[in-house]
């Protein structure tokens, strides 16, 4: 994956669509997986990106598995997570950010600045 | 002095006497008569004198009292006696009259007239025999009273001794007037102390009680046969003296019993007020063991069949609980005999609904009787009650549990389309999106202006079925098209879903229905096979059968618990976690609304792992 890319993780097709359509219009590259198996198998494949934005409630493998596996693979224990959920993050889930669904478009671009520490085009 | 003054001064001390003096001859004439009666005086004395005792009593019958005992003075003999005539009362004494050679001339008499005496004395015999009868009135009524109450009464002088008692003690004690009679007091009372369950306690205590004569008690006799006495005893007094002992007994098993159960009763109901239910009802029944019995059991009906929920009393010679009688299952309660032992059966019945059943297997040798019934029907309403409670406040705690659910579900379902929106009408305003981009936001805001249309419509429905609003515009419709329209509409929607729908569609299939309602029915049950399929293929067929269409959706995807397969129709009711299933969960309860609402059916049939098939039936019109 490229290493400025974006990975966002999010079951819902449209929020997921949504999401690379406005972080691909600010200049980053983004990525998408509908879950957490598809998000791993992603980034094991093919690298770590630069961050990765992660709902929580998914099918098959759900947010908060994914964050702990991604945290007990030295491979991806350093790449950056923001939670995008539409319940607050618990507090003990190592993350970098939280947001809550619906999202203010700054809010998130904030964040993304923030973590991705990739300039943009 | 000259005899004529001393004859006069006699005649005037004899006035002075109320009564007569008189003297007569041997022929009994008066020779001599001086009186001061109410019937004699002076002139009439006078009159008198030459007339013979025998005119006077107007009889010459020798044993005429007056005659004789003058005769009998004539003879010697001095006469006293009491004479009554014409109401009057005297005292006469009648002596022979001798002259100086002491030969007998004659009688001499004297009558005090002592009617005035007389009659205090007859006053006094009259208030002395009517004092008489009035105590024994006062007796008699006192021995009627003991008998006539209730308390078994013994009265014992201070050394024990009986000296009365009243037929209730009799009876309470079960003895015979003859074995008071001859028994001595250690005799009476060893036998009346071996029809307790404590004779040694009872005699310690009547030899404590006698030994200080001024101490009153009340205690408890318990019978071996069950009775149970109330036993005062007063010590009998007149004025400060002792003078003996009241024992009373007062035959209270009955209150006892009532006390006892009562007691019970109110136990058994703390522990009943417990929403743990099978804590409560264990606990109720470790209480009835050994009080009611020597093994207790409780079977609630579940699923339609009795299940036994609690048994207590372990007793090795107590046989089982057996099963329930069926005429307790029919709502009787009843006394029988299983396994040679007295057993009571009591259905638990709420809202004329039997819902469990309490059995008692009684202690060896003890046979229930009706009040033992009685004290078992009102804990069986109890536990009755208190087990509907459990169930309303667990139905109660589920139905705010999945509301909660269903609450926090529909937040986050919305969240997801709003934050599309959100993110394509700010990236839209940002100007940053290019025209592909833009595009893509626009089609995303009229995806998701649908799914929350869909949302909005769902909990309308939910909200016109609550509220028994839900209305149907019957037309003749043909349900092959129906069914092939919500499966274009459902496959246009999910344009990724990669699994096959196949339709197969047989005979006539015309009917009146709904046409909206009919399609949400579709579009929910297709929606769902896509959802829960796996990507695997979907088969839906729709075929006429006796006035009636049958439409089945089946899956090959993740299938329903067999536990769930009751429960998916309920609103709020998802098989599976929410969290990894898009929906408000209500679109099988829509569904299900919908059918019964057009006079037909759905059902379910899944196996885990397998796949799902769901089954309609719906009548071509209202009529059939």
């Amino acid at each position: 994956m490229h290493p400025h890319s974006i990975l966002v993780v999010d079951d819902d097709d449209d929020v997921r669509r949504m999401l690379c359509v406005i972080l691909e219009a600010e200049g980053y590259p983004a990525a998408e997986a509908s879950d957490g198996v598809e998000a791993l198998r992603l980034m094991r494949a093919e690298g770590p990106p630069a961050l990765v934005l992660v709902d929580l409630m998914m099918p098959r493998m759900d947010g908060e598995e994914l964050i702990r596996k991604m945290s007990q693979d030295p491979a991806l224990a350093q790449t950056p997570v923001a939670v995008v959920s539409g319940y607050p993050a618990p507090s003990t889930l190592p993350v970098s950010a939280r947001l809550v669904k619906p999202v203010e478009l700054g809010d998130l671009l904030e964040v993304v600045h923030r973590l991705s520490r990739v300039p943009t085009t | 002095m000259p005899i004529t003054r001393t004859s006069d001064h006699l005649r005037l001390i004899l006035r002075q006497v109320p009564g007569a003096i008189w003297a007569t001859d041997t022929d009994l004439r008066l020779t001599y008569l001086q009186g001061q009666t109410p019937m004699l005086d002076d002139a009439s004395s006078q009159r008198l004198i030459g007339t013979t005792i025998y005119d006077f009593v107007r009889s010459h019958d020798p044993t005429e009292p007056v005659i004789a005992h003058h005769l009998a003075a004539l003879a010697g003999g001095r006469q006293s006696f009491e004479y009554t005539r014409r109401g009057r009362w005297f005292d006469v004494l009648i002596e022979p009259l001798r002259d100086e050679s002491r030969t007998i001339v004659g009688c001499v008499g004297a009558a005090i007239d002592i009617t005035d005496r007389h009659d205090a004395d007859d006053k006094l015999a009259r208030v002395e025999g009517e004092a008489t009868d009035r105590l024994g009135r006062s007796v008699s009524l006192l021995e009627a009273t003991l008998n006539a109450t209730a308390d078994g009464i013994l009265v014992a002088d201070p050394h024990g001794r009986i000296t009365a008692y009243n037929k209730r003690f009799l009876t309470l004690w079960r003895v015979t007037p003859a074995q008071i009679a001859r028994s001595d007091d250690r005799a009476l009372l060893s036998y009346v102390a071996s029809q307790l369950e404590d004779p040694q306690g009872f005699l310690d205590r009547v030899r404590e009680i006698y030994s200080s004569p001024e101490q009153s008690g009340i205690d408890e006799l318990r019978f071996k046969d069950g009775r149970v006495f109330e036993r005062v005893s007063l010590p009998q007094m007149i004025g400060d003296e002792v003078v003996g002992r009241v024992w009373s007994f007062r035959d209270v098993t009955v209150r006892e019993r009532l006390l006892r159960d009562a007691m019970f009763l109110s136990h058994a109901s703390q522990f009943l007020c417990s929403l743990d239910l099978e804590k409560a009802l264990q606990a109720v029944a470790n209480i009835a063991v050994p009080d009611l019995g020597a093994r207790c059991a409780i079977d609630l009906i579940q699923d339609g069949s009795p299940k036994r929920v609690v048994v207590a009393g372990g007793a090795a010679d107590a046989p089982p609980v057996p099963d329930l009688h069926p005429s307790v299952l029919a709502g009787h309660a009843t006394i029988y005999t299983a396994a040679s032992r007295s057993q009571v059966g009591v259905p638990l019945a709420c809202r004329d609904t039997v819902i469990g059943a309490l059995t008692v297997v009684a202690h060896a040798g003890r046979v229930f009787e009706a009040k033992d019934l009685e004290l078992l029907e009102d804990l069986a309403q109890r536990i009755a009650l208190s087990v509907d409670n459990a169930r309303l406040y667990e139905g109660a705690r589920q139905a705010l549990g999945s509301r909660d659910e269903f609450l926090s579900i529909a937040a986050h379902e919305i969240r997801g389309p709003l934050t599309s929106l959100h993110m394509a009408v700010q990236g839209l305003l940002r100007g940053t999106l290019s025209k592909a981009a833009a595009e893509t936001a626009l089609d995303v805001m009229q995806r998701e202006d649908r799914r929350l249309s869909q949302f909005v419509d769902e909990l309308l429905d939910l909200g016109r079925i609550r509220t028994g609003q839900l209305h149907f515009h019957l037309e003749e419709l043909d349900l092959g098209t129906i069914v092939r329209d919500a499966v274009s509409r459902v496959s246009g929607d999910l344009a990724d879903v990669a699994s096959g729908i196949t339709v197969k569609t047989e005979g006539n299939l015309t009917g009146e229905w709904d046409r909206f309602r009919l399609e949400q029915v579709l579009t929910n049950l297709i929606t769902n096979a896509v959802k829960y399929g796996e990507g695997k293929p979907i088969e839906i067929s729709a075929a006429r059968t006796d006035g009636r269409v049958r439409i089945i959706v089946a899956d090959h995807g993740i299938g329903i618990e067999p536990a769930m397969q009751d429960k998916i129709f309920d609103p709020y009711q998802r098989a599976v976690a929410a969290r990894h299933y898009g929906g408000l969960g209500l679109g099988l309860h829509i569904a299900k609304t919908i059918v019964e609402g057009l006079g037909g059916t759905i059902a379910v049939s899944s196996d885990p792992g397998t796949g799902s098939t769901f089954t309609v039936e719906l009548p071509v019109s209202r009529s059939t």
